[in-house]
């Protein structure tokens, strides 16, 4: 099974970490849509939460019904151990990417093009990026 | 209808509902309930916390179009799974072979329950086949003529150069000079041409022949792009009267005059006594843009061009965009280069500008606005099918609560039912796709047939697949659509009550009602925008056969005839030609006044001059009055019995040697001198001057206005100059025959030929079908829109049948009790008619809206009558009313004979 987790795969694994007891569809749903601002479709979310389930991430549990949600028993999801690790590798990539080229990044996006080297002053090494 | 937990969901909006039962049809599986699960909560939260049920259904229905793929695609991956964990990939198989015989199923049982009523079966097929067919003739029309890429490589790149009057906007032809100056001094295009049509004769040989060809300058192949097959195109010095004359030969003339012989090239064809080099034969098929008449070859131009005045506008010119070159930077480039044309040689050029069109959208002009009006009006069309269609299958869902009460009960599941009625309206939009092909085909059979000549391209047009794949899936579409509503509708009801049979084992009800009234409303409206559109194209026609043309256009035999030059070289010679053929046809039996012209009326010829009057000062270059010339023999006002009025015509005594004559029309007449006799006054025209001096004509006579190009042609003021004293080449000879011109054509042809044998094949026509000609277009886009129209009537008939023979039949046992009660038949009857008229009213009253709101765009289709012509407006309502009463008398008379006994009986 892939180790690779897709970008709506962890949009919705850090849902659950928020959602902790209460992880049911709807609720990943809105919690994404707050966080992220992105609109996302419900039957999406159950996909994913499926593929999730199948590489061991998440499982799945029925809760008894209770008041305030109509009576009908809801599907509550959790987030494993396999999953909180390969998450976390997943985030720890993505920033150490992500470090030091975020100034420049905003820079391309306003159209000023990319700094050159030698006005933006000395070279910096990895070490130094990740201690900025 | 109620939620997964039974909630009910009355408050879903319909588009929503509609939205959650194709979504429970498509997308099986645990996912699929618990978005809907959620989705519901959802909804209703959002009513609770008081959001409009309007926006609430929305994000509602978007996010039920947005998961349905993934719903699908995990309902899969969980059938996979499934298999997986119980290593059986067997289960997979099983599934799909179980959704396959159930859907083999569902077809079978739709197929045995249409059989089994034949007739409304029939109904809509026959309904939705002419949608389809109609809908897809015409769209394959309007793509092989409208849409479809010009034959030449990189059509995008070819444009037309024309000269722009600055006052009006008008384009118009070319000047030589002006042409030869835009060629060399731009810098857009990659190569230009310029050309003309003319008649030649084929001198060499034993027998004369008439050949279309075209004076080209040597780019004309560049431009389009296109190698000769055999031998080479035209080099750049090719033109003028000190370059060699060669001719290149079109491919079908080079296989019906020579056989296809390879080794023609080289050799030589004498055309109107000249001897002209072949060069090559141009690749089958080569149209010439922009041509009326298929060429059969093209030579160097006979004129010199460079001799010509800059103010000379006869040619036609096409160009070649370099590449990356865009139309507005041809148009700039173009412009600058004219600029220093008008500064160079500003009386020449005055009012003048230059422009680029693309070459597509000249080449359709004419044509665009009507086969849009159409195009349009059969997507009306096909909208009234599928809206009769879905009436239909409403009807046809309603009768059936019992059927489907049972096998609810029996334990059949809702997305199952769901799915066999979606099953049972594909199987019908299949159907009748396969029948719409063959509808379509035959309509485009008989629309090229119908075609007036002058709609360019459509002999080549053919059955587009798009279109046909498009109208096949609107209708598919319709079905899925109001196959699903009755679905929604059957679905819902508990089976216990729709055993008990409430009202005659129907579902649906009131709201179902609602929803086919609505649709038979706007059938009938469309019906009525169509029948508009007809109406007033019909009243357009017929305003145009009254109009008195000016002449009597009975009885008239037109022969082109063209004077072989070899014999007659001389004005003179060609002059008393022409007197002795006039006499000698007057001589024959068959002929009662004979004439001749250069263009006779409804030729399409505009040949305009300006003029000065005499005792007048010389208007200002560009402001002299314009009027038509002709050039007329005295016979021919006699021929075409258009009166002279004061004055005389022309007399075989007006010969070259005489001062030069003219008879004007009354029109003119009335522009020029008003409240004064011009006969005796002098006028020169402008065209006929050399060095700018006047050259005065004296007005002989005055003679009735005719209209020229057309029945909706304006009057125009026009000049008659004497044959006698200016005798062109060619002449259309007008001939007045005793009794029918087709059976005294042959009489004709053979007095021209007895008096010279070397006239090459004589063109022989008569006016009457010339007049029809200029109609052809007008009756062409009548007869389509009145085709429509009529079925848009039945269809829209159908409709309001339809729905009161269902209503009265759902209520026959009130009717029986009101009898019984003492309802009189009569009272019955007009409620029934009541109901009818209140539909059908109201569909007319949007309708004749709608009509008017469109009717702008039939502006200029539309002649002798305005587009809100209440004349029409009136005729079509009342037409319409007629035809929904009618409609609407078989359901009411059987409503008012139902016997009470029977009535309560019938449950």
């Amino acid at each position: 099974m892939a180790k690779h987790l897709g970008e709506f795969e962890q949009l919705v694994l850090f849902a659950l970490v928020h959602l902790g007891e209460e992880a049911y569809g709807l609720a990943i749903r809105r919690d994404i849509e707050k966080r992220a601002g992105r609109a996302v479709s419900q039957g999406a979310v159950y996909m994913t939460l499926n593929r999730l389930a199948d590489r061991g991430y998440v499982t799945a549990h029925s809760e008894q019904p209770a008041d305030g949600n109509g009576g009908r028993p809801r599907k509550l999801y959790r987030l494993e151990p396999a999953g909180a690790r390969t998450l976390r590798r997943a985030y720890d990539q993505m920033s150490a990417m992500a470090d030091g080229a975020l100034e420049t990044l905003g820079d391309i996006a306003d159209g000023r093009g990319p700094r050159s080297r030698a006005s933006s002053g000395a070279v910096r090494t990895g070490s130094e990026a990740k201690a900025g | 209808m109620s939620d997964v937990n039974g909630r009910e969901l009355s408050s879903l909006p319909p588009l929503a509902r509609l939205s959650r039962a194709l979504f429970t049809a498509l997308a099986r599986g645990e996912s699929a309930e618990l978005t809907l699960a959620d989705l519901d909560d959802e909804f209703a939260e959002r009513i609770a916390a008081a959001d409009s049920p309007r926006a609430a259904g929305r994000a509602y229905r978007r996010q039920l179009i947005r998961s349905l793929v993934p719903a699908m695609r995990d309902a899969r991956a969980d059938r996979r799974r499934r298999a997986a964990r119980f290593g059986i990939g067997a289960s997979l198989d099983r599934d799909r072979a179980h959704a396959l015989r159930e859907a083999l199923q569902d077809a079978r049982y739709a197929v045995r329950s249409f059989a089994s009523s034949p007739g409304p079966t029939a109904v809509v097929l026959v309904t939705l086949a002419l949608g389809i067919g109609a809908n897809t003739a015409v769209f394959s029309v309007v793509n092989g003529v409208l849409l479809r890429p010009l034959p030449y490589p990189d059509p995008d790149r070819l444009v037309v150069l024309a000269t722009r009057d600055t006052q009006d906007g008008d384009t118009y032809t070319v000047s030589p000079l002006n042409f030869v100056d835009w060629s060399e001094m731009n810098e857009t295009l990659e190569a230009t041409y310029a050309w003309t049509s003319t008649i030649l004769t084929i001198t060499d040989g034993d027998r004369r022949e008439q050949v279309e060809a075209g004076d080209v300058s040597p780019g004309f192949l560049d431009v389009l792009g296109v190698t000769p097959i055999l031998g080479r195109g035209f080099l750049p010095d090719e033109l003028g009267p000190g370059s060699p004359a060669v001719a290149l030969l079109s491919h079908g003339f080079w296989e019906r005059r020579y056989g296809a012989d390879p080794g023609v090239p080289g050799s030589v064809i004498e055309l109107d006594g000249r001897p002209y080099e072949i060069i090559g034969v141009a690749p089958p098929g080569l149209e010439m843009p922009l041509a009326r008449t298929e060429k059969d070859l093209w030579v160097t131009p006979r004129d010199d061009w460079a001799a010509e005045a800059r103010d000379q506008v006869y040619l036609s010119a096409l160009g070649r965009l370099k590449p990356n070159v865009s139309l507005a930077r041809a148009q700039e480039d173009l412009s600058a280069v004219h600029a220093r044309l008008r500064a160079a040689y500003p009386n020449e050029t005055i009012d003048t500008g230059v422009a680029v069109v693309p070459l597509k959208s000249e080449a359709v002009g004419d044509v665009r606005l009507a086969l849009v009006v159409v195009l349009g009006a059969v997507a009306f069309l096909l909208l009234l099918a599928c809206a009769n269609v879905a009436n239909l299958f409403l009807a046809r869902a309603a009768g059936r609560g019992t059927e489907l009460g049972v096998r609810t009960a029996l334990g059949a599941g809702r997305g199952r039912l769901t799915r066999q009625l979606l099953t049972e309206s594909t199987v019908v939009a299949l159907v009748a796709g396969a029948l719409g092909v063959v509808v379509g085909w035959g309509g485009l059979r008989l629309l090229i047939a119908l075609a007036p000549d002058d709609l360019p391209r459509v002999a080549s047009a053919t059955l587009d697949p798009t279109v046909l794949a498009f109208s096949t899936l609107a209708t598919i579409v319709t079905g899925v659509l109001f196959g699903a509503v009755p679905a929604l509708y059957a679905t819902r009801r508990d089976p216990v009550r729709m055993l008990r049979g409430t009202g005659r084992g129907q579902v649906g009800g009131h709201g179902l009602r609602r929803l086919r009234e609505g649709l038979v409303v706007a059938e009938i409206a469309s019906a009525v925008v169509l029948v508009v559109g007809a109406g007033l194209l019909a009243r357009s026609f017929g305003a145009m056969l009254s109009v008195d043309p000016g002449f009597d256009e009975s009885n008239l035999v037109l022969a082109e005839i063209h004077v072989p030059q070899d014999r007659y070289p001389e004005r003179e010679q060609r002059a008393e030609f022409y007197r002795g053929l006039m006499e000698a046809l007057e001589a024959s039996p068959a002929v009662v006044a004979a004439g001749g012209a250069w263009n006779a009326p409804m030729n399409g010829a505009v040949a305009n001059t300006g003029l000065q009057l005499e005792g007048e000062p010389r208007p200002e270059p560009g402001q002299a009055p314009l009027a038509e010339f002709r050039i007329a023999t005295g016979g021919y006002f006699d021929a075409l019995r258009i009166p002279v009025l004061a004055g005389r015509s022309f007399l075989p005594s007006d010969t070259r040697d005489q001062p030069r004559r003219v008879v004007v029309s009354r029109l003119l007449a009335e522009e020029m001198w008003p409240g004064e006799n011009p006969v005796g006054r002098r006028v020169s025209l402008n065209i006929l001057e050399t060095d700018g001096a006047p050259l005065w004509h004296e007005v002989v006579g005055v003679v009735g206005d005719v209209r020229l190009n057309g029945l909706d042609d304006p009057e125009r003021g026009v000049i008659y100059l004497a044959y006698s004293q200016l005798a062109q080449p060619w002449i259309t000879v007008t001939a007045r025959t005793l009794g029918d011109p087709a059976e005294n054509a042959a009489a004709v042809r053979d007095a021209i030929l007895a008096f010279e044998p070397l006239v090459p094949n004589p063109e022989i026509t008569t006016m009457s079908g010339r007049v029809a000609e200029t109609l052809a277009a007008r009756r062409f886009y009548l007869t389509l829109l009145g085709a429509f129209a009529a079925i848009a009537l039945v269809l829209a008939s159908v409709g309001t049948y339809g729905v009161l023979a269902y209503a009265v039949s759902s209520r026959t046992n009130e009717i029986g009790v009101r009898v019984a009660f003492g309802a009189s038949r009569r009272r019955i009857l007009g409620q029934v008619l009541i109901e009818g008229m209140r539909v059908a009213g109201l569909g007319v009253a949007i309708g004749l809206l709608g009509a008017w709101l469109l009717s702008r765009t039939l502006r200029s289709l539309v002649y002798g009558v305005s587009v809100g012509d209440p004349v029409t407006y009136v005729g079509v309502a009342v037409l319409l009313v007629v035809a929904a009463l009618l409609a609407c008398v078989v359901p009411a008379s059987r409503a008012a004979s139902v016997e009470p006994l029977d009535a309560l009986r019938y449950e």
